[in-house]
């Protein structure tokens, strides 16, 4: 599914975000935005899923115009640091991007896959406090491939991991997007990571009119 | 497809929440404002005029001296015994310090009838101080040579009120204190031990301890020196020639506010309650204002580490905790023991045998009293609807004050916090008194309802919910709310995974304070059971205590239905004090 953003701008207490930003990325097609920290990568992401509410400019999804703060459940997002319900263990965690009309024996057949698929099989009754970083981060993927989305928005995913296992995770995250057709949005400041990841870089300042550069975030 | 949350509500509160706020604010208002209009109405005089007359009023400049010494004394003695308590409580490794610390805690959740009665067993002519040749009671001996020298009336009754008052405070002191004194950076004390200034103790105390300890300690005192003079069950059994303001309201409250009937009794009522208000705002005010003004930003240090590093504690500070500990413990043992001790005729046992008797009468009741069973189902009645209705409208009132700051209404969330939190300013005869002036002068055929004591006991427990749950929700990080609003779940899947399941021990934590504080409450109750309804349990203490005591079985009665409301309690408690361990075990 293809997503756009037009001459997106996002201003928060009078202080302008980024300003008319444009970004299109085609349907199955894996972006990697490079930007520095604190440049507003995060909150383009929030506006696309409809988290932040933009200023002015328009969001498309498959060239369908989007109301400001509207969810749709064909878009998920990763954030940076994993979101796990911390009262649920990893199979209940990732259980939750079901979609509501699949039966219990779907859910039970799809779920051990998504556990096979991110390397976690042995996971499942495990509680989310004890994983690390890169384990939970596996856990909100493979949550978010339970969800079967069509875009994915994925906000510095591996930031908490090394070096070494992120390269392996960025790898493994490509597969599976490429493997289901996914579109993906992914924000980074690590060249390496976004080289592994897409099928084309951009970068953050070429999003803006160059007169137009966002702020500090 | 989903929205996330609408802009058009009013300072982005849902209308539903509005109203439970209104509610919240007119329960805590409405009734205390509705007494005193029907007193105005009654006596034809405004509550000004009336407290122009306080002084006039029969017992009242008597009583206002009896509220200042008593709490004078009351909040001096805490602090002398408290201090010392709490510092080395706090700064030693102890053995079972958990334990230690729920016992320390005991008396400020003990239900006040209970610790009256445990009291009242405890300096009775065969109470464990009579052992000691110490007669508050009956006033003989050294305590009778005192009153006899000095004219002073009923000193043995004075003594054992500030006691009381004491030993519920010493866990106030401790609360505030101790966790100052555990959680100190050790630096500071080893950085000042190597300076000029901390050479010696004047040095270490005027440098350290009182800069440090000296705001905790003055709260605990005012809040001290609050509960003391708003004492009622205590001044009513243990200084029963006395009266505090609060007792002294509590007697008149009962036929306040009937037209035509005495009218001098209605406006004593207003003009005693209105100076009583006053009174309490204005200290509550000043307070709350000293707390904040010097409340100071410590270094917090890790309280095992800092524990270890000190060591056990050195052999006089074991004796005194340990033994604090005992006594702190004996009027409840007393209220245990008096339940089987029954007195009878046969010189052989010192006048007195042990028996089941006093149970077994508490369990049947008599002609003028209800069962135990009946008592305890009455008040469960009352604590479980109290649960029902302070819950949900606690947390509904608590989630839009959290929504106000959210979205930069700070103000007006701190106004309508301040309001919901006036019950805490009243004490509960003032409550009480609502009820009865308030609502049942008014709208008589309330004294129908057989559940109105439920509704001071919503009041006084409400704005404790709403502490409780405030701080619960404001730690709760949004994101999960975010994620949950990108998950396929429903309206009730998205709150409870981004909400209710972070709220289950706070909200059992709340759940069993309303319970037991309804269970326990006792001066409200009396003045709004006693004009009609069904008795609790803390009611059928008071009443078979104050019956004539030429039957013998009557004190162990109402000491035997004192240790099963005291059971009770701790049993609701205990569910409170598992949340707590729970949270901290998993927030480590």
């Amino acid at each position: 599914m293809k997503i756009e953003l037009r001459k997106a701008t996002v201003t928060v207490n009078n202080k302008v975000i980024f300003n008319e930003l444009n970004l299109t990325v085609e349907s199955g097609e894996v972006v990697s935005i490079l930007g520095p920290s604190g440049c507003g990568k995060t909150t383009m992401l929030r506006a696309s899923c409809g988290l932040a509410s933009l200023s002015n400019g328009e969001r498309y999804l498959e060239d369908e115009r989007l109301d400001d703060n509207v969810i749709r459940p064909e878009i998920t997002m990763l954030f940076q640091q994993p979101v796990l319900y911390p009262h649920l263990n990893v199979a209940q965690n990732i259980a939750l991007g079901a979609p509501k009309h699949w039966t219990k024996e779907t859910v039970n057949q799809r779920l051990q896959q998504v556990l096979e698929s991110i390397g976690l099989t042995d996971f499942n009754q495990r509680s989310v406090g004890s994983l690390s970083g890169g384990e939970a981060q596996r856990v909100a993927f493979g949550r978010a491939l339970m969800q079967e989305p069509k875009v994915i928005l994925l906000d510095e995913p591996f930031a908490s991991v090394d070096v070494a296992r992120r390269m392996e995770l960025a790898a493994m995250t490509r597969t599976h997007l490429k493997e289901r057709g996914i579109t993906a949005i992914h924000v980074t400041h690590d060249q390496d990571e976004a080289d592994i990841m897409a099928d084309r870089v951009v970068r953050w300042t070429d999003l803006q009119p160059p007169s137009k550069s966002g702020e500090e975030e | 497809m989903r929205t996330s949350p609408m802009s058009s509500r009013f300072l982005g509160v849902h209308p539903v929440q509005w109203m439970a706020l209104s509610l919240v604010i007119a329960l805590g208002i409405g009734p205390i404002a509705l007494a005193f209009s029907r007193l105005w109405a009654v006596t034809g005089i405004t509550p000004w005029a009336a407290l122009m007359t306080f002084h006039e009023q029969p017992g009242a400049t008597e009583a206002l001296q009896f509220s200042v010494l008593e709490a004078a004394a009351s909040t001096l003695l805490t602090v002398t015994i408290g201090l010392p308590l709490a510092w080395a409580f706090g700064r030693y490794k102890w053995k079972r310090v958990r334990l230690k610390r729920a016992l320390l805690f005991l008396p400020f959740v003990t239900p006040p009838i209970v610790a009256a009665v445990g009291f009242l067993a405890l300096i009775s002519p065969e109470g464990f101080l009579s052992f000691f040749g110490i007669d508050l009671r009956g006033e003989t001996g050294f305590i009778g040579w005192l009153a006899a020298k000095t004219g002073w009336d009923h000193p043995g009754h004075f003594v054992a009120l500030v006691i009381s008052h004491v030993w519920f405070n010493l866990s106030l002191m401790v609360r505030f204190v101790e966790p100052v004194v555990a959680q100190l950076d050790p630096r500071w004390e080893e950085q000042l031990a190597l300076l000029p200034a901390g050479q010696t103790r004047r040095g270490r105390l005027q440098h350290l301890w009182l800069p440090v300890l000296g705001p905790a300690t003055t709260v605990a005192a005012a809040y001290t020196f609050f509960f003391s003079f708003t004492s009622f069950a205590m001044v009513k059994w243990l200084a029963p020639s006395s009266n505090t303001l609060e007792s002294l309201l509590g007697e008149l409250g009962g036929t306040a506010g009937i037209a035509g009937y005495r009218t001098e009794t209605s406006l004593a009522v207003l003009g005693i309650a209105t100076f009583q208000m006053l009174l309490m705002l204005f200290m509550l005010v000043v307070a709350g204002r000293f707390e904040r003004k010097h409340s100071q930003v410590l270094s917090l240090h890790n309280e095992t580490m800092n524990r270890e590093q000190h060591g056990p504690a050195p052999k006089r500070w074991a004796w005194f905790v340990n033994g604090m500990l005992l006594l702190l413990l004996a009027p409840l043992v007393s209220v245990v023991i008096g339940s089987f001790r029954v007195r009878s005729n046969d010189p052989t046992n010192n006048g007195y045998e042990w028996t089941l008797e006093g149970w077994k009468q508490a369990w049947s009741g008599d002609y003028s009293t209800v069962p135990f069973t009946e008592a305890l189902s009455n008040s469960m009645v009352y604590a479980v609807m109290t649960l029902v209705v302070a819950l949900p409208l606690g947390y509904a009132v608590a989630t839009s004050l959290v929504t106000m700051r959210e979205r930069g209404h700070q103000r007006a969330a701190g106004v309508l916090d301040s309001l919901c939190m006036l019950p805490l300013s009243m004490s509960a005869v003032m409550v009480g008194l609502g009820m009865v002036a308030g609502i049942l002068r008014w709208f008589p055929q309330m004294f129908q309802f057989p559940y109105l004591p439920v509704v001071p006991h919503v009041m006084l427990v409400l704005p404790f919910v709403i502490r409780l749950l405030v701080p619960a929700i404001e730690r709760i990080d949004p994101v999960f709310a975010e994620q949950a609003s990108l998950l396929p779940m429903g309206r009730f899947g998205s709150w409870w995974h981004s909400r209710g399941a972070f709220l289950v021990v706070p909200a059992t934590m709340a759940g069993s304070l309303c319970l037991a504080f309804s269970l326990g409450e006792f001066g409200a109750t009396f003045l709004v059971v006693r004009v009609g309804s069904w008795n609790s349990l803390s009611i059928l203490v008071d009443q078979v205590a104050s019956r004539p005591k030429f039957d013998p079985l009557m004190f162990p009665t109402a000491m035997a239905l004192a240790t099963m409301l005291m059971v009770v309690t701790l049993v609701v408690l205990s569910v409170n004090e598992r949340a707590r361990a729970w949270r901290m075990r998993h927030e480590d």
